[in-house]
């Protein structure tokens, strides 16, 4: 999978009399096959550079190249067809269609792509078995658990097997051991399928997964680190709350 | 209440959005009473203008008080002056007429005034010294007439052949009884006078009843103080008339008060009735001031504002109720609005509840929104209802049948009365609408208020038994429907109390037809798409081809909201409902009538012929010239038809005497005239001895087909007045209801009775032809042609001309007004459907922008999308037309049946899809769609980044 660097983004919100600069100059690489996690404060742009490379927004300047291709240049069609198989969305909220049961939900970018229904019926199976979610398949989202319906989202961004994926808050709404899962399904999946998977998070235990943490604040990055060294950052910083004074 | 005002009026114009969603509905239902009463108030006005034109005097009083052969000017000029007192009073002026008199020329030719009176009908009238205003008044062209000479109207001069400066001789004819001799022994008094003038007069009538005189007079009739053409002198000169009368006997000269008022004070169209009385007490007033004179005053202006104030009232009434089907649907549509308004601000209400506000005051808050809402609502529409009006001018036109009233499009005119009454009706329209919303957000939990957001699936609470009442009713209004139509021509009365739970029951039963679309469209939508979802969905195959692989999310997202999903099916439903209902009973009416008259008539002209009578009293038809009818220009085809009157079964009866075969080779006879199996037809009658009897004929003698009857006439071979009685035993071989044309007792062929020689019968018969004409031939032409060779033939006739009769019924006002009036409202009800489908799925859009954004997100085109969401809304169209075609289309069948039941002729009411229908069903489809574009274009250009940040459904 090829890298992907972001040159010199720029990205301005105009909001009635007033401008919101979100990103101001960005530069960062993204190596292929990794896990990169993205944080920073609220507003600082993360899930604006996310949005970027997924093709959901454009920026105000700069570019985002993906191996040869450069994402900002993109036509309308071409965005969609990069949306549709270059890269998977993994959203904080699910964002399941509530009409349709969770192997409906994972068939509908399988649909979109105007895939053969029997290679639809085997993809959705084999999906449904990574996940862990074959038992649910027929039920409507609103008989799942956050844990269940975020599996079936994971699924659903997997389903044109795209080689990014981006995930924007995914742990956001579970509680701690359904997002440990989750997470441990973001590592299976670069470990396995060779997917580079970018994570715009707060949790901290995205260190235990991550290959490269980066930090940014104001729409610049700040910081750049091995999961490791955030990891371990963490366990300090968590150590030295806990220590006696 | 009053201090909700102002937050009720914050609320509207913070949220603007929301208040167009909830008004909507009303404004457009209220523009169409605005412009009904706009377009009423506008054409009255031209009206009023047109007919008060046609007044030349506001007042006018005539008295008797003179002494006979007297002319007082001096009185007349102390009550003039009297007069001019009175308030109000502008001008007055005084005639003063006698009658009685001949009009000659020098060549002793009489003028024929009146021809329906035996005496001589001329009259003078004496004009004042100064008589300006009168003949301006009175649109006089021409002089006064100088001292010693006379003016004429224009009429009398062509009748006598006088020109200016010829003499015209007045005769009075003075009549004294012989006692001796047991008679009247007559004199003539006649006065040659010089004519100066010669006048003519705009139509122009001084009694408003009498309007149709102004009409039907001729050219150069001249009306002037109560005299219908009048040899005219100035009052100086009266004496050159009087004088020589008087000497032999006397001669009444009553004086007329003219009097004129202010018209733009006192006839005011805004406020008929303050006007009339007004008017009233001012006549009163003048009475009184003319007392000594005993002159009793009348008002013409009074007239026409009665006959015009009446007339109002009622087609305002009428319009507004014709204006109902639109009312109910703009309803809908507000009430649609104010769900959708209510439903976003749950929220802010929790918040209000939370902090201590109570249902009622929540409740009060609401109405008092509401009702600021309908006055805008009503504001608004008195504006678009202004544009409607212009277009509503040209069907009022054709109702007042006044080219006056289609002027005034470029004179408005609007009562305070009108723009009332249509603010109260946005507000009442309003308060309907909102009632239900308002108080089930005022009556909400404050829990369920604070976590809602506009959920993902709707959860219906739903109970069918309203729906299944109103279809139980419906059944029952059509049971009623027939019930009347086959027992109301068989009620010969019965009991009180029978009659009136048949009245109550029935009758009012079937009075809801007009109801039966409203109540099918919203009750068999509702059961389809809030009773089972699965019914509805089967809807969405008709896209299926369209959608291909994403069929399946439209079918299962037209179940996902199902209140939603039958609002729109609803406002489809009702418009087409109501457009089917209007074009094919419009249509069928048109049918209807046409087919009337083409039965009346028979052919493409029917002749109607009576024998004339010579010298000798006996009559005088050629015969030799009857039977070439064929031969006038521009015919085709002829067969002449002899109408008898003859004595059967103890009574007389109307005998047709005619070739049959040619008959039925010339006219399509249809098979719905024929009583019984169907197995007679009038070619039967080539058997001598049959005859065809009508149904009438038959029950009123209890005849039936094989019975023998006996039918005796007289006839008269040696052209006498006595005649001979001739009978001829006939079978019945058949029972009509009549034929075209005829509706005769008994219909036999001609070989039947040809031993009676065709100058035999007696000349008070009629002799009909029926015409057929030729193909490029005109058929007034060739009637004309038909009217001469009659004559020739020694009849006299009249024509009917079906094309003639045709022209006559389509032009019948009150259906034209109706008929376009109503294809307006359609046009009114598409442009709501636009507006109402295009709203609820635009809110549907902005509702699920989040969950649109995400299939945007996971690889949908733009395209795609649309194809989803048009998807989801045709099949909901589709539900729509289905119900909507088959409630309007019932109701139609309905409504002919019921007037079946009143109908008096025996033609029947067919039903008629006309390409009218078709432009009905399909302008609905095209707006729908265009509606559907709008709304949905901008789902493939969300912005997807702004959209997924948004929380929940």
């Amino acid at each position: 999978m090829a890298d992907i660097v972001v040159k010199d983004l720029i990205k301005v919100y105009k909001t009635g009399k007033s401008e919101v600069i979100a990103l101001r100059g960005l530069d960062c690489s993204m190596k292929g096959n990794t896990i990169q996690a993205i944080m920073g404060p609220s507003g600082c742009g993360k899930t604006t550079l996310l949005n970027i490379i997924g093709g959901l927004d454009r920026p105000t300047a700069g570019s985002v190249r993906i191996g040869d291709e450069n994402v900002v240049d993109f036509t309308d069609d071409e965005l969609v067809r990069h949306r549709r198989e270059t890269v998977g969305i993994v959203f904080q909220f699910f964002n399941l269609v509530p009409t349709l049961t969770a192997r409906e939900n994972i068939e509908l970018p399988m649909r979109l792509a105007k895939r053969d229904s029997k290679e639809m019926k085997a993809r959705t199976d084999e999906l449904l078995s990574l996940v862990g979610m074959q038992d649910r398949a027929k039920h409507k989202p609103d008989a799942l658990s956050g844990g269940e319906q975020q599996r079936i989202g994971l699924a659903t961004a997997l389903a044109n097997d795209p080689p990014i994926l981006l995930a924007d808050e995914p742990t956001g709404e579970l509680d701690s051991e359904t997002g440990h899962q989750i997470l441990m399904l973001f590592r299976k999946l670069r470990d396995e399928f060779g997917k580079t998977v970018i994570i715009v998070t707060h949790d901290q235990r995205i260190g235990q997964i991550a290959d490269s943490v980066m930090m940014i604040v104001d729409g610049r990055i700040t910081e750049e680190m091995s999961g490791k060294e955030f990891h371990d950052r963490n366990l300090d910083s968590t150590r030295s709350r806990s220590s006696p004074s | 209440m009053l201090s909700f005002a102002r937050f009720a009026l914050d609320s509207i114009v913070r949220n603007r959005r929301r208040t167009l969603y909830a008004i909507l509905g009303v404004t457009l239902a209220v523009s169409l009473i605005a412009g009904s009463l706009i377009a009423i108030d506008s054409a009255s006005f031209g009206l009023l203008r047109e007919r008060l034109d046609g007044l030349p005097v506001d007042f006018y009083g005539q008295s008797y008080a003179g002494d006979l052969s007297s002319i007082d000017v001096e009185r007349y000029e102390e009550v003039t002056d009297r007069l001019l007192t009175v308030d109000g009073v502008q001008e007055v002026s005084y005639v003063v007429s006698c009658s009685g008199w001949a009009l000659l020329n020098s060549d002793g030719v009489m003028y024929q005034g009146d021809p329906y009176y035996w005496y001589p009908s001329g009259s003078f009238v004496f004009l004042p010294s100064d008589s300006s205003v009168i003949l301006d008044r009175y649109k006089i062209e021409g002089e006064a007439p100088s001292p010693g000479t006379v003016a004429i109207p224009s009429s009398v001069a062509t009748a006598l052949d006088l020109s200016v400066g010829a003499p015209l001789i007045c005769s009075y004819q003075v009549s004294v009884y012989d006692e001796v001799n047991f008679t009247y022994v007559y004199s003539y008094v006649n006065i040659s006078l010089e004519v100066s003038q010669i006048w003519t007069q705009e139509g122009v009538t001084e009694d408003y009843w009498q309007w149709w005189y102004s009409e039907a007079q001729g050219v150069g009739d001249v009306q002037l103080g109560g005299v219908y053409n009048p040899v005219v002198m100035p009052m100086e000169s009266a004496s050159m008339v009087v004088d020589p009368v008087s000497e032999v006997t006397l001669l009444s000269c009553p004086e007329t008060y003219l009097v004129w008022v202010d018209r733009g004070e006192y006839a005011n169209i805004v406020n008929i009735a303050l006007s009339i009385d007004r008017l009233e007490t001012l006549n009163g007033r003048l009475e009184r001031a003319a007392s000594e004179v005993s002159a009793r005053f009348s008002c013409p202006v009074v007239q026409v504002l009665f006959d015009l104030g009446s007339d109002l009232s009622q087609k305002k009434l009428a319009f507004i109720g014709l204006s109902l089907p639109v009312v109910v649907l703009g309803v809908y549509l507000s009430v649609v609005g104010v769900e959708m308004g209510m439903t976003e601000r749950r929220r802010e209400i929790g918040v209000l509840k939370s902090r201590g506000a109570g249902n009622g005051q929540i409740f009060a808050s609401l109405v008092m929104e509401s009702m600021l809402l309908g006055a805008v609502a009503g504001f608004l529409g008195l504006a678009t209802g202004f544009l409607i009006s212009r277009f509503l001018l040209v069907p009022m036109s054709t109702l007042y049948e006044s080219e006056a009233v289609s002027t005034a499009t470029t004179s408005f005119f609007i009562s305070h009365m009108t723009i009332a009454v249509v603010v109260l009706f946005g507000i009442l329209l309003m308060l309907l609408s909102s009632y239900k919303p308002m108080r089930r957000a005022s009556r909400m939990a404050v829990a369920e208020a604070l976590h809602q957001y506009t959920p993902k699936t709707v959860k219906v609470e739903y109970r069918s038994r309203y729906d299944i009442a109103a279809l139980v009713f419906v059944g029952y209004s059509i049971a009623c429907v027939f019930w009347l139509r086959q027992a109301a021509p068989y009620w010969s009365g019965g009991s009180f109390v029978a009659y009136l739970l048949f009245s109550v029951t029935v009758i009012a039963g079937s009075s809801f037809v007009p109801a039966i679309p409203f109540l099918l469209s919203v009750s068999i939508i509702r059961l389809v798409t809030r009773g089972s979802r699965r019914l509805y969905t089967r809807f969405s195959w008709i896209v299926s081809r369209w959608t291909k692989e994403l069929h399946y999310i439209v079918e299962k997202n037209i179940a996902r909201n199902p209140k939603r999903a039958s609002n729109i099916g609803i406002i489809v439903s009702l418009a087409v409902a109501f457009g089917l209902f209007v074009s094919i009973t419009m249509e069928s009416e048109l049918a209807h009538a046409e087919k009337v008259v083409l039965y009346e008539v028979g052919a493409d002209i029917r002749y109607n012929g009576y024998c004339r009578y010579n010298e000798t009293g006996f009559y005088d038809v050629d015969y030799s010239v009857l039977g070439t009818m064929d031969s006038v220009d521009g015919v085709d085809k002829s067969v002449m038809v002899r109408e008898q009157s003859v004595n059967a079964e103890h009574s007389y009866a109307s005998m047709a005497i005619f070739d049959t075969e040619a008959f039925a080779d010339l006219i399509e006879i249809g098979s719905g005239w024929y009583v019984g199996d169907g197995s007679h037809d009038i070619t039967d009658l080539g058997e001598n001895g049959t005859v065809f009897i009508n149904e009438d004929f038959a029950d009123a003698n209890y005849l039936v087909v094989g019975d023998t009857i006996e039918a005796s006439m007289d006839v008269y071979p040696d052209h006498d007045s006595v005649g001979i009685t001739v009978s001829a035993e006939l079978r019945v071989v058949g029972v009509l209801k009549q034929l075209p044309g005829m509706s005769n007792n008994l219909y036999v062929d001609s070989d039947t009775l040809s031993f009676i020689e065709p100058d035999w019968y007696g000349g008070y018969n009629i002799i009909r032809f029926f015409v057929m004409v030729e193909e490029g031939a005109d058929p007034s032409e060739v009637a004309d042609g038909v009217l001469a060779w009659g004559s020739s033939a020694g009849l006299e006739g009249w024509v009917e001309v079906t094309e003639e009769r045709l022209e006559e019924a389509m032009a019948a006002p009150e259906f034209r007004t109706l008929r376009d009036f109503l294809y307006m409202e359609y046009a009114l009800s598409i442009v709501m459907l636009t507006c109402g489908v295009g709203l609820v799925l635009f809110v549907t859009v902005w509702d699920r922008r989040n969950e649109l954004a995400c299939i945007l997100a996971r690889g949908s085109s733009p395209e795609q999308m649309r194809r989803i969401l048009m998807g989801e809304s045709i099949s909901l169209m589709t539900l729509g037309m289905v119900v909507g075609s088959s409630a309007g289309l019932l109701s139609a069948y309905l409504y002919g049946v019921l007037m079946d039941g009143f109908n008096s002729s025996e033609i029947p009411h067919d039903l008629v899809f006309s390409w009218i229908s078709w432009v009905v069903v399909l302008s609905a489809i095209a707006s729908f769609m265009l509606a559907s574009f709008l709304a949905t274009y901008n789902a493939g250009r969300i912005k997807l980044a702004e959209a997924l940040r948004i929380r929940g459904g």
